[in-house]
């Protein structure tokens, strides 16, 4: 109940900064052009279509949020409030989960919206399913690279000068994202690793994939295999930002 | 005295300004290294890539620069007033990776690897991409005061610019021109919104 | 400088009147500004300081209208603020961000800027921490850093906003003197909840409550409120009825009250006010 409640409140927090929800929708907005005028779109009137405007949703507005929240993790160090916090009993990796979710509420809702409005769109044409398919996306596929983003984000900055932390996290959002063959750089793309969700929307949906797959086309073991990869990355990337604002210093 | 007054937002800024002559170091260094390497096919989309770093970082360099400033109220009481103090730190950073922009295009230019190159007129593309989004963030800034919101929008300007914009208007000119009319015009709407004393201490205070 | 603040009203948008038709004239000198949170103290400070303009009402300083905006450019050139919350950069030094200051105050010429740095920086007793950065100090450091700011282009109006916040008794004790030695060519106003510091260094007072002014005269004509009305009790087990209680003191036999009333409880002995008890009769009046 105590930690139900503390999402509340952070919920509550984050639902009034309102700049913040207003400056995500152009950002979606922006993806989902770019998802209507992809050669490689199907559309909007199927699930592959859904399905794929969910996939360019997660490549591109993360690229924002890994700029928009480096001092997820410190900016209670500044204002105080992480004294006070670290005085109640609620372990602080609890609260700081709290507030990844209060902003994690507002990276996704833009997208969500956008994708439920196509999926209801569907739905009217006949394709009750559409709305599921949608949330389903918007959980497995959208949500986990946001976070990812936003994971890359806290981390390094609570590590890093703010400006640089952004920079870096940007640039390491889009070499995690945008692949080519033209380029040198390793990739985990084509792979069970990749983090735009493309082994669950091949797996999963049934859908082709962004990248082609190295080793034959993805099953559902490699959608599970990449849910699984990308929580453990999470994981490991807000608690390493967690470790990190408690040992180092405060900076301006 | 108003060399003194650059001089200290000089002196609080100096790394933000070094850091676009740092990139254009870094990029221009990595043509050089890879032009006695590889194809110009094959750098090109490295370059591509590379050139649009800066912009990135112009936007979220203005952004960090333009937000989070503690003494609002107390630069509101001086007869400088805090308009003239932001301002100033808008032309110092946008001067500066402005600058760079233009020292990265001539210096890529020369050894033909600046993309989708079509001569000195290509110039506008990475010089007019810094003023756009250094305009908007700057009006973002003011009507927000919020240093994530103004990050988030930067990327989603550069975002609009490199991946809509961009590819459907080739020609450089047509390229920047409307863009930077409007940006130019959401900077001057930011200026005088900035002029009120009240508002900037209030918002500051409700953050 | 004379301030003439004539039916002065602020609103706020879906709030309250901040200011609700003030009318005062405040001297030369040292002015306590006091009341309780929410009184429009600070809304009354920012509008003579030119930062907001009231939405009705003249405020006239020296006999200049701040509602236009030379004169209030002009008078920025002549005040020191010092407001409630202030971070200075942490990144700068003390004697940097004075400098820094003495920029905005339009203060041109370098020599006079770092002269009057270095000199203030001593009067708060910053000197050998001037060339270090701000945020390696201490809170009470910086507030110091703040108060040094204040004065920076020596203000003939000085408004300063709980100055003595996080300060130890000893910086306390050496602002009160400075500001006292400040206050004797020059129109200072203070706005504190520690009625001490006012008592202390304050001739004149000001006490506002709901936007509107509820005391403005010598300082002991507000204590002189409580003269008469002013009692410690012996040692009680419960506070006493029908009383304003100031102070509560805890003695094996009970609690001695320090109360403000017209019915003291029996045994009580009448004392000489403070400006607390003043300023307590005065808000048990409304």
């Amino acid at each position: 109940m105590r930690i139900l409640s503390l999402v509340r409140i952070t919920l509550l927090m984050f639902y009034r900064r309102k700049a913040l929800w207003i400056a995500s929708i152009p950002l979606a907005l922006f993806a989902l052009f770019l998802a209507y005028a992809s050669p490689m779109s199907p559309g909007f009137s199927n699930i592959q279509g859904l399905v794929f405007t969910g996939q360019v949703l997660a490549m591109f507005t993360p690229l924002a949020y890994a700029a928009s929240f480096s001092d997820l993790m410190t900016a209670g160090r500044r204002t105080g409030m992480d004294e006070l916090e670290s005085t109640s009993p609620l372990p602080m990796a609890v609260i700081r989960a709290a507030h990844v979710l209060g902003a994690w509420v507002i990276c996704i809702s833009s997208s969500l919206l956008f994708l439920v409005l196509i999926a209801v769109h569907q739905a009217i044409h006949g394709n009750g399913e559409a709305i599921l398919v949608a949330l389903a996306v918007a959980l497995v596929i959208l949500s986990p690279s946001m976070l990812i983003a936003m994971g890359i984000s806290a981390l390094l900055g609570a590590l890093l000068p703010t400006i640089v932390a952004r920079i870096l996290a940007v640039l390491a959002w889009a070499w995690l994202a945008f692949y080519t063959p033209l380029l040198p750089l390793p990739t985990l793309n084509g792979g069970p690793l990749s983090v735009i969700g493309d082994p669950i929307a091949q797996g999963w949906f049934h859908t082709n994939p962004m990248y082609v797959p190295v080793n034959g086309p993805f099953t559902a073991q490699s959608g599970v295999i990449s849910l699984l990869w990308q929580v453990c990355i999470i994981y490991l990337l807000f608690t390493g930002a967690n470790m990190a604002s408690n040992h180092i210093k405060v900076r301006v | 005295m108003r060399l003194a007054f650059v001089g200290i937002q000089l002196k609080r800024l100096y790394r933000l300004v070094l850091l676009p002559f740092i990139l254009t170091a870094c990029i221009l260094l990595a043509g050089l290294l890879l032009e006695g390497s590889w194809s110009p096919g094959r750098i090109r989309p490295v370059m591509m890539a590379l050139t649009q770093v800066p912009v990135i970082a112009a936007g979220l360099s203005t952004a960090f620069v333009l937000n989070g400033d503690p003494i609002v109220e107390l630069t509101e009481s001086t007869p400088t007033g805090w308009r003239k103090v932001q301002v100033t730190r808008l032309l110092i950073i946008t001067g500066a990776f402005l600058a760079a922009a233009g020292l990265l295009f001539i210096g890529l230019h020369l050894m033909r690897l600046w993309p989708r190159d079509q001569g000195w007129v290509s110039i506008i593309t990475p010089v007019g991409s810094i003023f756009i989004v250094n305009c908007l963030v700057f009006l973002i800034a003011v009507l927000t005061m919020s240093m994530p919101t103004s990050s988030l929008a930067s990327i989603a300007i550069w975002l609009f610019l490199c991946f809509i914009w961009d590819p459907y208007i080739t020609d450089p000119v047509r390229q920047r021109l409307v863009p930077m009319i409007i940006a130019a015009a959401g900077a001057i709407f930011g200026w005088k919104i900035c002029s009120d004393a009240e508002r900037n201490v209030v918002k500051v205070a409700a953050l | 400088m004379f301030i003439s603040i004539d039916h002065l009203t602020k609103d706020f948008r879906g709030r309250p009147a901040a200011l609700n038709d003030l009318t005062v004239d405040l001297p030369q000198g040292m002015i306590g500004l006091i009341g309780p949170n929410g009184a429009g103290k600070t809304t009354l400070m920012r509008i003579l300081t030119g930062i907001i303009k009231p939405t009705k009402g003249k405020v006239f300083i020296d006999g200049q209208d701040l509602s236009s905006p030379a004169n209030r450019r002009n008078l920025k050139r002549h005040l020191g603020y010092l407001p409630q919350h202030i971070t200075p950069y942490d990144n700068l030094t003390p004697l940097e961000f004075l400098d820094y200051i003495g920029i905005l105050k339009m203060i041109d010429n370098k020599h006079v800027r770092q002269e009057q740095a270095h000199t203030l920086l001593e009067q708060v007793g910053l000197e050998d921490v001037m060339n270090q950065p701000i945020g390696g100090l201490s809170g009470g450091m910086r507030r110091r850093v703040g108060i040094a700011q204040a004065l920076m282009g020596g203000p003939q109006l000085l408004v300063v906003d709980e100055p003595t916040a996080g300060l130890d008794p000893e910086e306390r004790m050496r602002f009160r003197t400075l500001l006292a030695q400040l206050g004797q060519d020059r129109t200072v106003i203070l706005s504190t909840h520690i009625l001490d510091d006012v008592a202390q260094t304050c001739p004149w007072v000001c006490v506002l409550r709901f936007g509107r002014k509820q005391y403005d005269g010598p300082t002991e004509g507000l204590i002189h409120e409580a003269a008469g009305h002013t009692w410690v009790t012996p040692p009680i087990a419960a506070p006493p009825d029908n009383a304003t209680i100031i102070n509560a003191e805890p003695t094996p036999q009970g609690t001695r009250y320090r109360i403000v009333t017209d019915t003291p409880p029996a045994g009580s002995v009448e004392t000489a006010p403070n400006l607390e008890d003043g300023y307590m009769a005065l808000a048990s009046e409304r």
